[in-house]
């Protein structure tokens, strides 16, 4: 089992550090858990890149945050070729080949949910570059105003989460004296309880895999520690007390140690295993990639040693 | 506290009234002031010094801008209109809805000025409309007090199509047969002194205050019988004509004629019903205006686009600037049938209105049920309940007044009545109404509704 | 309830109600007020138009008005508009007068009286809310209070929540350093489905509480009517970020009891 040989924090890291190639992470959240936290949190963790640039689309948000350094407001929703053509003109263009060197760009949209449903399509697919990493908030509980004309096209949250290679969900930590069926009750009635959209949240990471696998996990987030703890299922934490190793186990069996100590763990799993770099590898999958090393004798004219 | 006795209100209210409205007409002011709730609250309330500051100013002010004043003032209610009172729960100047005890839960013994009611009602009967009706019909009596009916004291506008609304209201309750011979007999004994008491001397009002006397003995059986605080019982003389009792099986004599009631279709373009409501309200400057709604969103006579958001409620506020505007003269009562409705709509409906009830019929097993307990009392079995959502002036300053199933409603030929709910013990003795009445007195909540009003008094007196 | 400690009412961890931080120009806020129409928000609005005019709501827990010593205008620059769409002026004329407010340190904005007919009728959108937009003055120190924006989806035909906010909520916050939106919640409280129209509202005030950095909520209390209490006043995180602040919304939640125009607060 895949959760076994690695820490699934690792992933969320990397999702989070905008590491893991994710070129459309998209945030689902609602009133009881904003994506404010999780956002700080992306912040957060890419602050020590320098070399990122933010720009930040505003469909709601009024004041710049301080760590964007482009703020685009967006002033008409019915008519979005304005505000894609602003993006755009942000973004370095895919066809020029000279982008390599170029800095990185972390594009946050505050809300797509303004966006029309039958362009919103055409919206993500027309900022997405390859430099350029979109984190985009929707509000999941936010309604959908229905299209009569466009009876059998896909609902916005059911485009946007088709497209996204990264969906994290977000959702509160509840308090002991609140369950989900409180809260969606008092929700509906528009009855905000308190202890709502805290700095410690839930949330329910969906990464798809260039393989075509997606691999799912819940984590519990800490945004004033910025840690993360995998939430087990019911069914995982059944498993793991019947397999569990634990180190008394490991003792005194060998004069070898197999144990290993806290730290040791600790340095384990903040390894990324070389298939989660796998994925950042350009889009073909195939690709044999040589580099040439100092010791390598390679002679040009010799059509037998061509490596390809 | 001064309305106790209405000479003593009289004298101060016409000096101050003089003088603040015209204080109220400084430049500085908007048209949009009330004057006539002013002087009251004014003369009632240290709160509003800030009018008596005005007063001063205005004793000051040259004799031309004196009469200026004086000319604006005549648009205005008279002082002694008999359709007005102080309410004895606030500030404000009320007006009866022609139904006491309607009057009695909306707390203000009647609607204040400026403020409107919502009656909405579940289901299909039509108990809605024997309350438009009443609240036309005390409108139509206050206008023939003042005297001829053409410069009457009160006009009344209707917002339907239905022009035989005028012709079937109620006339005014004349007692059984025994008490209308005896009210004749002593009719004739008290010629004289009727005749002092109506300085208008007209020829029909001598009977109709004859009958109104008896229609308050009743009243004040009732509450008396009801334990509550009577404290309109000091009043009762002053606000004589304030509320009469109409008897739904007669027709008023002679109908109401085009100078009392002006109807205005509710279903032309928006614009068009508010600068002719508009028109009309000028029209009858210095009259009490009673704006009637019956039977609004009636599917019969509203388009289906007038169920549109854009449709009624962008109606509803225009009446409710105008109601504003004119919040020195002007009530308005609309009546809906709630089924009919979304919960959008009906809440945009009922933000827009100062105060809502609901009537909820009782089904047909309640009313077997109730005529079988009080098969001795047949006269007793109540038709309904009455929830209150909003109450006038209250609701909007922020107090919580809302009470379902505390009241009951009756509708009866000679009285609309509303009287606390109580489920009434199924007992195979004969019943004891006495001990009935208890048992209704000591539930806890029942306090809460008519206390209020007799607690609030007293909040008034201390200011 | 004289037995009762009664409470102050503060919003922010600087123990204020409304942060002076709100109003230094330097962004724009928003918080939204919602209410019922068995709890309804004059008494919270004179307390915060007080407390942005004198720095504190005196009103609230006091049975008399302070003594004008008391009130000193902690800033005479800044500016208070009130823009209601249920209210005449005077309605707000006569409580200011009440809680002795300066008649110069704020400007009612009537879109009640003779609103569709002035303001409405034979107009397009844009130019609607451009003339209104204008009403308002631009200073972004200053508080603007907008009762019961709602109320626009119907008066002016055709409008989308998406257009109310684009062309009027959001500039008019840009206008200002705090925009109070207060608004019913009645809907919510029953058994709603929904349609086109309800959908438009829910997605108003859904967007409203995106843009807040407070929720005030005023509720009753689900058992009815008390003779002691009028209902709850609850304070909730809103869905903008504080991060430009240095003081954030202290969750809290208050009873309180308005009787005799007088409103007290406590636990």
């Amino acid at each position: 089992m895949a959760s076994t040989t690695h820490n699934p924090a690792i992933l969320l890291k990397r999702v989070l550090c905008l590491t893991e190639s994710s070129p459309l992470i998209l945030c689902l959240d609602s009133v009881a858990q904003t994506s404010n936290h999780l956002i700080d949190e992306i912040i957060h963790n890419t602050k020590t890149n320098s070399s990122l640039k933010v720009i930040y689309v505003a469909f709601e948000t009024l004041n710049k945050p301080d760590y964007a350094s482009h703020f685009i407001e967006v002033t008409n929703t019915s008519s979005l070729t304005k505000t894609m053509e602003i993006i755009q003109s942000h973004l370095p263009s895919p066809s020029s080949t000279t982008t390599h060197n170029n800095k990185k760009i972390l594009l946050i949209i505050d809300s797509l949910n303004y966006i029309p449903n039958d362009k919103l399509a055409q919206f993500v697919s027309s900022i997405a570059s390859p430099n350029a990493t979109l984190v985009a908030t929707y509000h999941k509980d936010f309604p959908e105003v229905e299209n009569p004309a466009l009876d059998n096209y896909p609902s916005s949250l059911e485009l946007i989460q088709f497209m996204a290679t990264s969906v994290i969900n977000i959702y509160p930590k509840l308090s002991k004296s609140l369950d989900d069926e409180t809260l969606k009750y008092e929700l509906d009635k528009f009855n905000i309880p308190r202890g709502l959209n805290n700095q410690t949240f839930n949330v329910n990471l969906i990464n798809r895999r260039k393989s075509g696998r997606s691999i799912t996990y819940s984590f519990q987030i800490d945004s004033t520690k910025h840690t993360y703890d995998l939430i087990k299922s019911a069914l995982q934490q059944d498993e793991e007390q019947q397999v569990n190793e634990t180190p008394e186990m490991l003792q005194d069996l060998t004069t070898f140690n197999l144990s290993t100590s806290a730290k040791q763990k600790k340095a384990k799993d903040q390894v990324s295993l070389p298939f989660l770099e796998a994925q950042s590898l350009s889009s073909h999958a195939s690709a044999i990639v040589y580099e040439y090393e100092k010791d390598d004798d390679y002679d040009e004219e010799d059509p037998y040693e061509d490596p390809f | 506290m001064s309305f106790r006795k209405r000479g003593e209100v009289l004298n101060g209210r016409e000096s101050t009234a003089r003088g603040v409205s015209g204080g109220n007409r400084l430049p500085q002011r908007t048209p949009l002031n009330t004057p006539m709730r002013g002087p009251v609250s004014g003369s009632r309330q240290p709160t509003l010094s800030g009018r008596m500051a005005n007063l001063k100013v205005r004793e000051q002010l040259p004799v031309d801008v004196q009469e200026q004043a004086q000319a604006q003032d005549q648009d205005l209610l008279d002082v002694n209109h008999p359709g007005i009172r102080p309410s004895p729960v606030s500030a404000h100047l009320s007006t009866s809805t022609g139904c006491s005890d309607l009057d009695k839960v909306l707390t203000h013994q009647g609607l204040p000025l400026g403020n409107s009611i919502l009656v909405e009602e579940q289901g299909t009967t039509e108990f809605n409309s024997i309350l438009s009706r009443l609240f036309a019909a005390q409108g139509v009596v206050y206008n023939r007090i003042g005297g001829a009916p053409n410069a009457g004291n009160t006009h009344l506008i209707v917002l339907s199509l239905n022009q035989s609304f005028a012709k079937e209201l109620p006339g005014i309750y004349k007692g059984s047969r025994k008490d209308v011979k005896k009210s004749q007999i002593s009719e004739e004994q008290s010629k004289i002194s009727v005749q002092n008491l109506n300085e208008q001397n007209n020829a029909t009002t001598p009977q109709r205050y004859k009958d109104f006397k008896i229609a308050w003995k009743y009243r004040f059986h009732d509450e008396k019988k009801n334990g509550q605080e009577n404290l309109v019982d000091s009043n009762e003389n002053e606000y004589r004509d304030y509320n009469h009792q109409f008897d739904i099986t007669s027709r008023m004599m002679p109908a109401p004629t085009s100078s009392e009631i002006t109807f205005i279709s509710p279903i032309q373009p928006i614009p068009n019903v508010i600068t002719q409501l508009e028109k009309t309200i000028n029209l009858h400057s210095n009259k009490l205006i009673r704006i009637i709604i019956p039977s609004l969103l009636h599917p019969a006579m509203y388009p289906p686009k007038m169920f549109n958001l854009t449709g009624i409620i962008a109606l509803l506020h225009g009446l409710r600037s105008i109601i504003k505007k004119y919040g020195d003269r002007c009530v308005m009562f609309g009546t809906i049938s709630s089924d009919l409705f979304g919960p959008l709509l009906l809440t945009q409906l009922e933000n827009l209105f100062d105060s809502v009830v609901k009537l909820e019929p009782f089904p047909q097993e309640m009313l077997q049920w109730l005529e079988k307990i009080y098969k001795s009392q047949p006269s007793k079995v109540q038709h309904g309940l009455l929830h209150v959502f909003k109450l006038p002036v209250f609701s909007e300053r922020g107090e919580m007044r809302v009470t379902k199933s505390e009241w009951a409603f009756r509708n009866g030929r000679k009285k609309f009545e509303i009287e606390e709910w109580s489920i009434p013990v199924e007992d195979t003795e004969d019943e004891n109404p006495n001990q009935k009445n208890e048992k209704s007195m000591n539930r806890p909540e029942n306090n809460d509704p008519t206390g209020s009003s007799g607690k609030s008094t007293t909040i008034s007196l201390d200011y | 309830m004289g037995d009762v400690q009664r409470q102050d009412l503060t919003i922010f961890n600087d123990q204020s109600a409304l942060s002076r931080e709100l109003f230094n120009g330097n962004a724009h806020n928003v918080i939204l007020l919602t209410s019922t129409s068995s709890t309804q928000p004059f008494w919270l609005i004179n307390a915060l138009i007080e407390t942005a005019v004198y720095g504190s709501p005196y009103s609230v827990n006091l049975s008399s008005p302070p003594s004008s010593s008391q009130l000193q205008q902690i800033n005479t620059t800044a500016s208070l508009t009130i823009g209601s769409f249920v209210h005449e002026s005077q309605f707000y004329v006569n409580a200011f007068q009440k809680l002795k407010i300066n008649a110069n340190s704020y400007k009612i904005l009537d879109f009640l009286t003779d609103f569709l007919m002035n303001h409405i009728i034979n107009k397009p959108k844009l130019k609607i809310f451009q003339s209104l937009l204008e009403l308002f003055p631009n200073d972004s120190t200053s508080t603007i209070i907008l009762e019961q924006p709602e109320l626009l989806f119907s008066l002016v035909d055709g409008l989308t929540s998406d257009e109310l906010n684009e062309l009027f909520i959001k500039p008019l916050a840009k206008r200002c350093g705090l925009l109070i939106i207060t608004t019913s919640v009645d809907l919510y409280q029953k058994d709603y489905s929904m349609t086109k129209d309800v959908t438009e509202f829910m997605r108003f005030i859904n967007s409203c509480f995106h843009i807040s950095i407070a929720v005030l909520s005023l509720q009753p209390l689900e058992t009815g009517r008390a003779k002691d209490i009028t209902g709850s006043l609850k304070i909730t995180r809103g869905g903008a970020t504080s991060n430009h602040l240095s003081t954030h919304v202290v969750e809290n939640e208050y009873l309180y009891l308005n009787e005799k125009d007088s409103t007290k607060l406590f636990y």
